[in-house]
């Protein structure tokens, strides 16, 4: 069995003996002294780090996610229209559906509200039908051109 | 012209900007190809702002396309919370309106729930089967 004056090496200074010796003391024997750029840097710049870490990652994650569509909350991302892409079938699914892009779509859209004929026709009869329909929840068209229905959420 | 003839790696195409990722872009382009197919009708899809008066607008961009008279067209405005199905003269005889409504019914609640894409994943599959073969 040991005793306690064996266990501790000799320069160690004892318990009751005074105060620690010389500022490399410490160091000696397994104890760290920090300045205090590097207490900084230890209980400040590491928990910084770290919650910029797990802020980037959340909210960085969202900002890539942004796409996602909640309702209420300002959407507006390109407008698109698609049509099935009847000339990849054989092809397999290399191409997605776009055949006319969003650019294309505003150009057609720009033409469209200047063209006479049967566009105004259908914008005119549809302004009215719209402001008979809009009470009522089934807005559907009533002559016999074009049907289908309308619906909010 | 097809567009397998178009560079693999072009740059990042303008249709990404819209609000599908490209796995839920693949996903509209089966549902589209699969109901064209299966009903001879011409499904489209648009995605985006609508002028007032809604209807109006959606019909004239249904007037826009190739065939109007057997096009589908569902015209959604996620800022607007608006839907709107356009069947044309000979479409609308295999979609009655009644089964639009439905189809409508159901998207929008998909809509609602924030999933665009299933929503109209299921809407034009529900449309299709309301269409039938031709």
């Amino acid at each position: 069995m040991l005793r306690y004056r064996e266990c501790v090496p000799r320069d160690v200074p004892h318990r009751h003996g005074g105060r620690a010796g010389a500022p490399g003391t410490l160091r000696r024997h397994g104890g760290v002294e920090l300045t205090i750029t590097e207490t900084v840097l230890v209980f400040v710049g590491i928990p910084a780090a770290v919650i910029a870490i797990i802020y980037g990652l959340v909210y960085g994650g969202s900002a890539a996610r942004s796409k996602r569509y909640r309702p209420g909350r300002p959407f507006n991302p390109t407008a698109v229209w698609f049509v099935a892409n009847k000339q990849t079938t054989g092809t397999g699914a290399s191409s997605s559906a776009p055949e006319i892009g969003a650019g294309s779509a505003a150009h057609a859209l720009s033409g469209g509200t200047d063209s006479a004929g049967t566009a105004d026709g259908a914008a005119a009869h549809g302004s009215a039908d719209a402001g008979h329909g809009s009470g009522s929840g089934l807005s559907t068209v009533s002559y016999g051109e074009t049907g289908g229905a309308s619906d909010s959420w | 012209m097809t567009a397998g003839d178009k560079p693999a790696i072009a740059a990042r195409p303008e249709v990404l900007n819209g609000p599908f990722t490209t796995r839920q872009l693949l996903r509209l382009d089966d549902a589209l190809r699969g109901a064209d197919e299966s009903t001879g009708l011409t499904f489209s899809v648009y995605v985006g702002e609508l002028d007032q008066p809604v209807r109006g607008f959606a019909e004239k961009l249904h007037s826009q396309l190739e065939d109007p008279d057997r096009g589908v067209l569902i015209a959604v405005s996620p800022n607007q919370r608006v839907l709107e199905i356009v069947t044309g003269h000979e479409a609308r005889r295999r979609v009655p309106d009644r089964q639009a409504k439905l189809s409508a019914l159901s998207m929008a609640a998909a809509f609602g729930g924030g999933d665009l894409a299933g929503g109209l994943v299921a809407g034009i599959a529900q449309l299709a089967n309301q269409a039938g073969r031709f």
